[in-house]
């Protein structure tokens, strides 16, 4: 069974980081950055490919874009052709995106085209709301939607219905109460959740925590790999990109 | 150390979740946990005020040496809400929970001082949700906390994932504010024990809603002194509860 946390952020070493990942018993991940999501995120966008390529095979990049930047459509076009980018994370929040007006519209195209998922910040009004996000799955169905968060404390219903009503949502249940989890357990199907963690984020007790969240549930073996890992890697093996230089 | 103290978890039976006194007690048995402050749950502390107190207060009654019953009321009830909490805190509630967000006001409203009147006239401590936005903010719970100096306000979940880093600022605010540590990974804690001092963290696991296993994984992680875990889990919610071991 392989472990793949499907939201961290790039900090450290790529040494540090994979013995962060040794401790906590994971075997892959996806890599966000985080400055990338504040400012132009291309320079940064270098340094995650950089990062990753330490281990091609266990540090999985996804690009971050920022619409408001000019050019942010090549710029994704580089990262998924040239850096081996496996998808886009976008923080509506940090960003100030609104995901109602017209400005996501050629990124979700772009993303179509190299079928490529995208992973939102969510959880957070108020431009991070999981119906929020939920428009763009609807606009962009053929998309791989993971919501980061899994509606985070105080949406997490709200989340649960967005993935109700399109298919193409998934939820990473990071901080969702654990009774908000066990419910959306019982809602959905179990190929709709993606384990993630936040790792990287200062603490290094992220991997750990939401891992005996997943854990304390006590579901049957099968069901706890598919969240744990078998998810994540079923949607990378279908979603596109030039990624073969970079498979180890 | 001194007895581990769960100083906040619900029970009853709630809309969106449920937990039995004897469920939690199995928990509390399976995890070493001697004693909690159970809560209403979440249609309780909405509307049903008296039916989760009544439930709260039969639990705490049934098992004095494991449970310590916070009572809540809407403030929005105005004086038939004193009203309640006057009558729990008479048949033995020890303290008051407050949820803006579910109870529907501005966690510093005016709506709300009757409630923290009658808290210092009766030096019981209050336990308040945070995290919301935007009617659950740590500087809201400061902003009230300096109006009502003599309380003691426990800040529920230390401003959750969306105001974690305004938790210890809005603490520094007013010495009255104890930060509850629910949802809160251990360096974020370890950095409140330093920067607000050990006697005003608070372990809880938010149980059913979090879980007792997850927490207490986190708080061992954290990076305290043998005095400042033994206050933690359990030394500083007695003090608060006027009942130091």
């Amino acid at each position: 069974m392989t472990v793949l946390d499907a939201h961290t952020h790039m900090s450290g070493s790529p040494h540090d980081f994979l013995a962060m990942m040794d401790a906590s018993g994971v075997d892959r991940a996806l890599v966000f950055t985080l400055d990338g999501l504040y400012v132009d995120p291309a320079p940064y966008n270098d340094r995650l490919a950089e990062f990753c390529a330490a281990d091609p095979v266990r540090l999985i990049p996804f690009c971050s874009v920022h619409p408001r930047y000019p050019g942010a459509v090549p710029e994704l076009r580089r990262c998924v052709t040239q850096l081996g980018m496996r998808g886009l994370k976008l923080h509506p929040w940090a960003q100030c995106l609104s995901l109602l007006d017209s400005s996501l519209d050629g990124i979700g195209q772009e993303l179509e085209r190299f079928n490529v998922p995208v992973v939102f910040h969510d959880g957070t009004p108020p431009n991070s709301s999981p119906l929020q996000i939920a428009e763009f799955a609807r606009r962009h169905a053929r998309v791989p939607v993971i919501l980061g968060h899994g509606g985070l404390h105080d949406l997490w219903k709200e989340a649960v219905y967005a993935a109700e009503r399109y298919p193409n949502i998934y939820l990473t249940p990071s901080s969702m109460p654990m009774h908000g989890f066990r419910w959306a357990l019982a809602r959905l199907p179990i190929e709709r959740f993606v384990f993630g963690s936040d790792a990287g984020l200062g603490d290094l007790y992220w991997q750990p925590f939401q891992l005996a969240k997943v854990r304390s549930l006590h579901l049957r073996p099968d069901e706890e790999a598919l969240i744990l890992g078998g998810n994540a890697e079923r949607m990378l093996a279908r979603s596109g990109g030039c990624t073969a230089a970079f498979r180890g | 150390m001194g007895p581990i103290v769960d100083a906040h978890c619900h029970v009853g039976i709630g809309h969106d979740y449920h937990q039995t006194p004897d469920e939690l007690l199995l928990e509390m048995d399976a995890w070493g946990i001697d004693r909690a402050v159970i809560c209403p749950v979440d249609r309780c502390i909405a509307v049903d005020n008296r039916e989760g107190n009544d439930y709260v207060l039969a639990a705490a009654r049934e098992h004095p040496d494991r449970f310590y019953a916070f009572a809540t009321a809407n403030p929005w009830y105005g004086a038939r809400a004193l009203q309640e909490l006057q009558r729990a805190l008479a048949e033995g509630a020890r303290g008051i929970k407050l949820h803006p967000p579910l109870q529907g006001f501005l966690l510093c409203d005016e709506l709300v001082y009757p409630v923290l009147e009658l808290a210092a006239d009766m030096a019981v401590p209050v336990f308040v949700h945070t995290g919301t936005p935007a009617f659950a903010l740590p500087v809201q719970l400061a902003e009230l906390a300096l109006r009502f100096p003599q309380v003691s306000l426990i800040m529920g979940h230390m401003g959750s994932t969306d105001f974690k880093s305004e938790a210890i600022p809005a603490a520094l605010l007013a010495p009255n504010i104890y930060l509850d540590t629910s949802w809160i990974l251990p360096l974020l804690l370890t950095q409140a024990a330093q920067a607000v001092g050990e006697d005003r963290v608070i372990f809880s696991s938010d149980a059913p809603l979090g879980s007792l296993e997850v927490e207490l994984g986190c708080r061992r992680a954290a990076n305290l002194t043998e005095r400042g875990r033994a206050r933690l889990m359990g030394g500083n919610i007695l003090r608060l509860l006027g009942d130091v071991p």
